[in-house]
């Protein structure tokens, strides 16, 4: 390393010694060694850290020539992610900003009077980062071999700087619009919650905001399955809540030594607080309660002899009907029920329309965009549909061999014919 | 998640020798395969390494398994590796705080004995997946899918009407005998969700859904969802270990499934209430082999494999009953795989909420 670069850098280091800079938060705040405020540099602006406007990269700015140059022959062959780099403008998250941590990965440039970072991986909305920028951490680094020149520099100043993205508060603020079973009274034996939400979600947080509490107000322990994966919709606005299934399933330890997770005759709460974040980051505008009571268990599996399919007259655009005795899952009344023309043996075509779920899941209605055309309909109900408790059309959520039968899918799957008029 | 899931199937299969061999010398029949180049996942979840060195990663979010060329040419020494703080540590570099880190699984490079982590930067809208490597001297790096060989297989087929809801989250998945296999939890229907995806991926399923049932309490018969499982070679036959959500661990036998048949399981062994298994490796000491399983509450599980064959199933599924096991009092443990010859590799957590640990347990002293 040539001295002339090395007087460069002191030349340039003197010019920026006369100041050292601190910013809290978002202001900026400059002060002489002597913490009293002092004038900037050139171009009417003080070298200073800022955000550029779009988040995707932080830049010091207002920084003298002479600098600038220094920086450029110290730096000129080293990577821009290289340690010199990382030690002269280290940027971490603010909240655990420890020296021991490695820095925030990203690329580092002097492009003309500034010096920038560009973060690998976008800063995220509300989350103060710290930027340092310390030209005296290159005083002994081994790019510049630990040239004498420089060693003074680690008595100059730095600048540093708190910035963050702020959270994007357009939106209105996410809350819980629905849960499933809708009624006040479920099985004891109920499998599965779903959770409906106005916007996208969070992940990876959703059971520590969710709780069941007794008529006591007790926390229920171990009631409902903590699954890492969390089952959540493609788009993040519903959630599956599993009840315990070893508790529920017959036979099992969870079972024996802890019974079920709902007792019959008592009263629950399923409760969501309002710290769960949306997927913005933002918490929920509120919490939420949903009140329960619990009945009989259920080990019967759906019976679709004992539906009510009510047909729609032709020509009209009234719904197809169907009341069930006992709610249904949710979420598997949209995807396991179709119709189909009826063409006997041939298969039919499938009639397409809108499903709606009414009367806490015990009646499900196909609507269409065009009045329903005389002639001879199908109603198809897949295997796999549950009731509350998991039990599907082909067996029980748990068999016992010795009094209950396994049907195959293909036996199980029911077909409820119905004409137009 | 494990190599030594496919490594004991491996080792007597006809790429046993290659992979041995190292990855400088790999035939490269399988990696010739993965002409895609920069995959994008939406998700990275479950990994495991396969034949050739292949990392096969789940994509629960996108629907997908993707068979990765991480082209690592590192070799290892044997040694231990140890990292405190790791998620402080990668969630720095990525500069997130640490409660938006999610890291999802662990899986060692068979030869080069590096660390490969798949994690999740941001829990939101923006949140993004990464690969992490962690080398033997404790070097954390990204592994980055630009310019990264790769082939994919969809899961599902294009969801129709009114199936947008429908996942399939990806809880564990594995290469046993040219196949991956991918256990899945629904959010939907409550299932078994095994799937058999031949590889080099073909875009066929050899089947959709497995169907396999275990029985509790002698007359119990039901289906669960599949959380970690193990494949193994018992009597000259592949066999899963798998263990469940609810919580037994049940052995069958890899040629008896196939699309829509009814399989009846063993239950071998129940891991106790209000618990949920994690993760399953095999091991060798001293020729000996031992199977150790994670558990959300419980300590380490070890089991002896070799009490497998001989063992009946279940009648009264308590902890009392079924094959014997030891517990290996380390608390905490999220993933494990086999290090090298002498440790086994943990991702640990201190406490409910404390800091990850990389810790390397010396497989002689479990």
């Amino acid at each position: 390393m040539g001295s002339a670069k090395n007087r460069r850098w002191a030349g340039a280091l003197v010019a920026l010694a006369a100041a050292f800079f601190v910013v809290g938060g978002m202001g900026i705040l400059l002060l002489g060694p002597d913490r009293s405020p002092v004038d900037g540099s050139r171009d009417g602006g003080p070298p200073r850290i800022e955000l550029e406007e779009d988040g995707a990269a932080i830049v010091v700015l207002g920084l003298e020539s002479p600098l600038i140059d220094a920086l450029n022959d110290a730096l000129s062959g080293s990577a821009p992610s290289s340690e010199g780099w990382q030690s002269l403008f280290p940027v971490r998250v603010a909240s655990d900003a420890s020296s021991d941590l490695p820095v925030m990965l990203g690329e580092y440039a002097v492009e003309g009077d500034r010096v920038v970072f560009r973060p690998r991986f976008a800063l995220v909305p509300g989350t103060s980062y710290t930027a340092r920028f310390d030209p005296s951490s290159l005083a002994g680094a081994s790019s510049l071999g630990g040239a004498a020149g420089l060693e003074e520099a680690a008595d100059f100043g730095a600048l540093a700087a708190e910035l963050s993205v702020p959270l994007d508060t357009s939106a209105p603020p996410t809350r819980v619009v629905q849960v499933y079973p809708s009624g006040p009274i479920v099985p004891m034996n109920l499998l599965k919650m779903y959770v409906h939400f106005s916007a996208p979600m969070s992940f990876g947080e959703a059971y520590q905001h969710v709780r069941l509490r007794n008529a006591s107000g007790d926390v229920v322990p171990d009631a409902i399955l903590e699954v890492l994966e969390e089952l959540w919709d493609p788009e993040r606005r519903r959630l599956t809540l599993l009840f315990d299934p070893g508790r529920i399933k017959r036979g099992l330890e969870p079972n024996l030594t802890l019974g079920l997770p709902l007792r019959d005759g008592e009263s629950y709460v399923l409760e969501i607080d309002e710290g769960w974040r949306d997927g913005s980051g933002r918490p929920l505008a509120e919490g939420f309660t949903k009140e329960f009571s619990v009945g009989a268990v259920d080990r019967v599996s759906p019976d679709t002899d004992a539906w009510v399919v009510n047909p729609p007259a032709a020509g009209s655009r009234d719904p197809l009907e169907i009341v069930f005795p006992e709610p249904m899952d949710r979420a598997l009344l949209d995807r396991l029920i179709t119709v189909s023309t009826d063409r006997g043996d041939r298969r039919g075509e499938r009639v397409e329309g809108r499903i709606a779920v009414t009367d806490h899941e015990t009646v499900w209605r196909l609507t269409l965009d065009r009045p329903w055309n005389a002639g001879s309909y199908v109603i198809d109900v897949d295997a796999l549909l549950e009731d509350l408790a998991g039990n599907n059309l082909a067996s029980l959520f748990d068999v016992d061999l010795t009094q209950d039968v396994r049907l195959s899918e293909d036996e199980a799957r029911a077909r409820l014919p119905f004409e137009v008029r | 998640m494990s190599i030594k899931k496919t490594f004991n199937l491996l080792a007597v299969g006809l790429l046993g020798g290659a992979l041995l061999a190292g990855t400088g010398d790999l035939e490269r029949t399988l990696l010739s395969t993965l002409t895609d180049v920069s995959p994008t996942p939406q998700s990275v979840g479950s990994l495991a390494f396969g034949p050739e060195n292949i990392l096969f990663v789940g994509d629960t979010q996108g629907g997908r398994v993707y068979a990765m060329d991480v082209a690592d040419m590192e070799r290892g020494d044997g040694g231990a590796v140890e990292v405190a703080g790791l998620d402080r540590k990668i969630a720095s570099m990525l500069g997130i705080a640490v409660e938006d880190l999610v890291i999802s699984d662990m899986a060692v490079h068979p030869t080069a004995e590096t660390v490969y982590l798949s994690v999740m930067r941001g829990r939101g809208d923006g949140a993004t997946p990464v690969l992490m490597r962690v080398s033997g001297d404790g070097t954390i790096q990204v592994v980055p899918f630009e310019g990264m060989s790769y082939s994919t297989m969809a899961l599902d087929n294009v969801p129709q009407a009114g199936q947008r809801s429908r996942t399939s989250s990806i809880t564990d998945l594995a290469y046993v005998d040219g196949e991956v296999f991918v256990a899945g939890l629904s959010n939907e229907e409550f299932a078994s969700n095994v799937r058999r995806l031949p590889f080099p991926f073909t875009g066929e399923h050899l089947s959709t859904s497995l169907q396999i049932f275990h029985v509790s309490h002698g007359r119990n018969e039901t289906n669960a969802p599949v959380m970690t499982f193990l494949a193994r070679e018992i009597g000259n036959q592949t066999h899963l270990l798998a263990a469940y959500t609810c919580t037994p661990l049940v052995q069958f036998s890899v040629e008896n499934l196939s699309d829509g048949e009814h399989v009846i399981g063993k239950t071998i062994a129940e891991l106790g209430a209000g618990n949920r298994p994690l993760d399953m490796i095999a091991y060798e000491v001293n020729g000996q082999e031992h199977i150790l399983i994670s558990n959300s509450r419980h300590p380490l599980i070890k089991i002896n494999p070799g009490d497998i064959p001989g063992a009946t199933s279940l009648v009264e599924p308590t902890r009392e009953t079924g094959i014997g096991f030891e517990t290996v009092e380390e608390p905490g443990v999220r993933q494990m795989d086999n290090l090298n010859e002498d440790y086994v590799l943990i991702l640990q957590q201190e406490g409910r909420n404390g800091p990850m640990n990389l810790r390397s347990l010396e497989k002689a002293t479990l």
